[in-house]
């Protein structure tokens, strides 16, 4: 599964980031074995606020990108 | 002994609130992940020696991802030899890490200075500094602490390379959850409420009948025309009470009597920036906004725009792309910014009673035209990832220091340029060639701006001080309300003239200092096209506005036309700005030559501000 597939409140744990966000998404604390909770799912799932090591806001193309487990 | 200090870390972790405790400087600060766009250095005096203090856009990595944020980085990679203070929050204190050992190869000397320290702790994180210390090898301080002889120590200490390892015990983080609050502004349905609702309110309290605004504007308005006006109607020479009651009274009267409200419009801004609901913005709007091909992060360099036109270009430097930067600073013109409040205000008694409402329509206008343009200039958009910035109460001392710097910058530009051009004004069109007082009909001016007066003939106004109203504007928008009321008084034409008029200035293009600024963006070719496009069709616009107004729904037949004719010169404009960008592309590629040196040298900017061989603009402060 994404981070796209995920509910508000929903923890998981990073799995991994396709290559072109991989460096983006890390410096904000989301790389594979991070745990991740959606803390927010804007309407019609457009933008996602994650919880890493800071609150980020994802766009929901760039959620398809990361895979997780969810925990 | 003259040393150089580079600020380094993410955006918003606090980097020029340290800067400006520094340097005494006045570095802007912001509650958005992006307020610095340019580098701000300043010298100071430093016991026996100088120090030069660079506040740096911030980064997230030593790659970087938008344009400053390379920029800055390529800056730091191109200083080996300068010290670096690396500002993290302490919330974030694990991001500092891969920076620091990053932009410490090869042996630098550095510091490290944590803020947000009692958010930090309040929010239930825990940091143990020493260990920090100990892991980094490097001094370790917090922001409230003794920084300046923290840096004094690292000046003394050698240069090294930093290896950090993971943080593991010694770092704690705050609280996951969101506040009530924040739950309620991130909601979709709220959300959108909050901030209409939020909309709605600063304009009433700016424009409504009875309210604070209108009450200042009025205020003012009895202090030039009562007091100053009753003062300057007994001087006795002829040509000192035209001057002072006409040149300089009643034009400048009719501007500063909107400094209230311009300031209370600047002050909403402000509060929306300082408390954190601008990103919170970003986070709702991104939906939307894809579908204009634009992004969420677009909303601040949008919402900036209504009060500087200037200033919202600059703020596009921290968008990911150029093709999105371009399409945003096309659409900025079209966001009405504080400047255009005056024109608007004078104009608006002419075809609304209430001025709340007519600045409401022309404002929504401005928004949808913005929109449209959006919507023609389509394309793709990388996708939104940013940070939330924390949600805070402004500190009254930073909304009340950067709404004073506003007011100093408005009082000043009328001060200097728009008392300039209006004294000039009144000159020209008290005189003749023979320099004898004369009616304005024969006045050098007239003789000199006759010929233009056919270009609002078509919206019932064949007069050429309309015409050099609208093309003072060029220099500052507040010109065009100074100029009115200075030749009119208040405005002489049908209410339909006056809404054409507003169209167009609401269209038209931005003033000299935006169009600087654009052409630091873009090039100089590219931003003086823009600004020919924009008037063209601005001025078609007012023409089909008036037409529609007078004649009804058969003109509705000419939208089309129009709409095919506006589409057609941004799609050359933009057409012409791709071959332009694919052109300088090969040849740089060809040539393998330093991207953002040539396109500098290309865009031949020049001016006060010094150019990097990084592409970052420097600015040295006094």
């Amino acid at each position: 599964m994404v981070l796209g597939d995920l509910r508000r409140g929903e923890s998981a744990v990073v799995l991994e980031v396709s290559p072109r966000l991989s460096r983006p998404l890390a410096a904000l604390g989301i790389h594979a074995g991070a745990k991740i909770t959606v803390l927010g799912v804007s309407p019609r799932r457009q933008t996602f606020l994650v919880q890493a090591d800071g609150k980020t806001v994802i766009a929901r193309e760039a959620a398809e990108e990361v895979r997780v487990w969810r925990t | 002994m003259e040393d150089m200090i580079l600020l380094v870390g993410n955006p918003n972790a606090g980097k020029s609130t340290l800067f400006n405790r520094l340097t005494r400087g006045h570095a802007r600060v912001g509650n958005w992940h992006g307020v610095t766009v340019d580098a701000l250095e300043k010298r100071v005096d430093w016991g026996e020696c100088a120090l030069t203090f660079v506040d740096l856009p911030g980064v997230y990595g030593a790659e970087g991802r938008s344009m400053e944020e390379k920029a800055a980085a390529r800056y730091i990679s191109e200083h080996p030899s300068a010290a670096v203070v690396f500002v993290a929050e302490c919330a974030s204190a694990p991001r500092i890490l891969p920076l620091a050992e990053a932009f410490t190869r090869g042996g630098r000397r550095c510091m490290l200075v944590l803020t947000k320290r009692r958010r930090f702790e309040r929010e239930g994180g825990k940091l143990d500094r020493a260990s920090l210390k100990n892991m980094l090898k490097i001094p370790v301080v917090y922001a409230e602490e003794d920084v300046k002889a923290a840096v004094e120590k690292m000046l003394a200490s050698p240069a090294i390379e930093v290896h950090p390892s993971d943080m593991g015990a010694s770092f704690s983080p705050a609280r996951e959850d969101l506040s009530r609050f924040d739950r309620l502004l991130l909601n979709g349905f709220w959300g959108f409420i909050f901030f209409a609702a939020l909309l709605v309110f600063a304009f009433f309290f700016t424009f409504g009948d009875g309210m604070p605004g209108a009450w200042m504007k009025g205020a003012v308005e009895a202090l030039f025309t009562d007091v100053l006006g009753g003062f300057a109607r007994k001087i006795p020479s002829p040509v000192i009470r035209s001057l002072v009651a006409d040149g300089i009274l009643k034009s400048l009267g009719g501007v500063l009597c909107f400094l209230p409200q311009i300031a209370l419009l600047h002050l909403f801004l402000i509060l929306l920036e300082e408390s954190g609901l601008m990103s919170r913005l970003a986070y709702l709007t991104d939906g939307v906004l894809k579908k204009l091909g634009l992004s969420g992060r677009t909303v601040f360099s949008l919402v900036m725009g209504f009060g500087c036109t200037a200033a919202a270009v600059t703020t596009t430097r921290g968008l990911d792309d150029r093709t999105l930067q371009r399409r945003v600073i096309l659409c900025l013109p079209y966001i009405s910014c504080s400047a255009k409040l005056p024109v608007y205000l004078a104009l608006a008694s002419s075809f609304f009673e209430n001025a709340f409402l007519a600045a409401l329509l022309l404002y929504a206008l401005g928004v949808g035209i913005a929109v449209i343009v959006a919507l023609f200039m389509r394309g793709g958009t990388s996708p939104l990832i940013m940070e939330l910035a924390p949600l805070q109460v402004p500190q009254p001392f930073f909304v009340a220091k950067s709404l004073l710097f506003q007011i100093k910058q408005f009082i000043i530009k009328v001060a200097t340029v728009i008392l300039a051009f209006l004294l000039a004004t009144w000159l020209l069109s008290s005189f003749d060639f023979s320099f004898r007082l004369a009616a304005v009909e024969n006045s050098m001016l007239a003789v000199l701006c006759g010929k233009f007066s056919f270009l609002f003939a078509p919206v019932g106004m064949n007069d050429w001080r309309i015409a050099y109203a609208a093309f003072s504007g060029l220099i500052a928008k507040e010109n065009v309300a100074g100029a009115i009321a200075m030749f009119f008084g208040t405005f002489p034409y049908s209410a339909a003239s006056a809404f054409s008029f507003a169209v167009f200035m609401l269209a038209c293009s931005p003033c000299v200092s935006a169009i600087a600024a654009t052409a630091k963006e873009v090039g100089k070719r590219r931003a003086l096209l823009y600004a020919a496009a924009q008037t063209a069709s601005a001025l078609l616009l007012s023409y089909l506005v008036y037409f529609c107004l007078v004649f009804g729904a058969f003109t509705l037949f000419a939208l089309p036309v129009l709409a095919a004719a506006i589409l057609l010169v941004h799609e050359k404009v933009h057409r012409h700005s791709s071959h332009h960008v694919k052109g300088i592309h090969r040849r740089r590629l060809r040539a393998g030559v330093d991207v953002s040196a040539h396109a500098l040298k290309a865009q031949g900017r020049e001016g006060e501000r010094r150019e990097g061989e990084s592409g970052l603009h420097l600015e040295t402060v006094g």
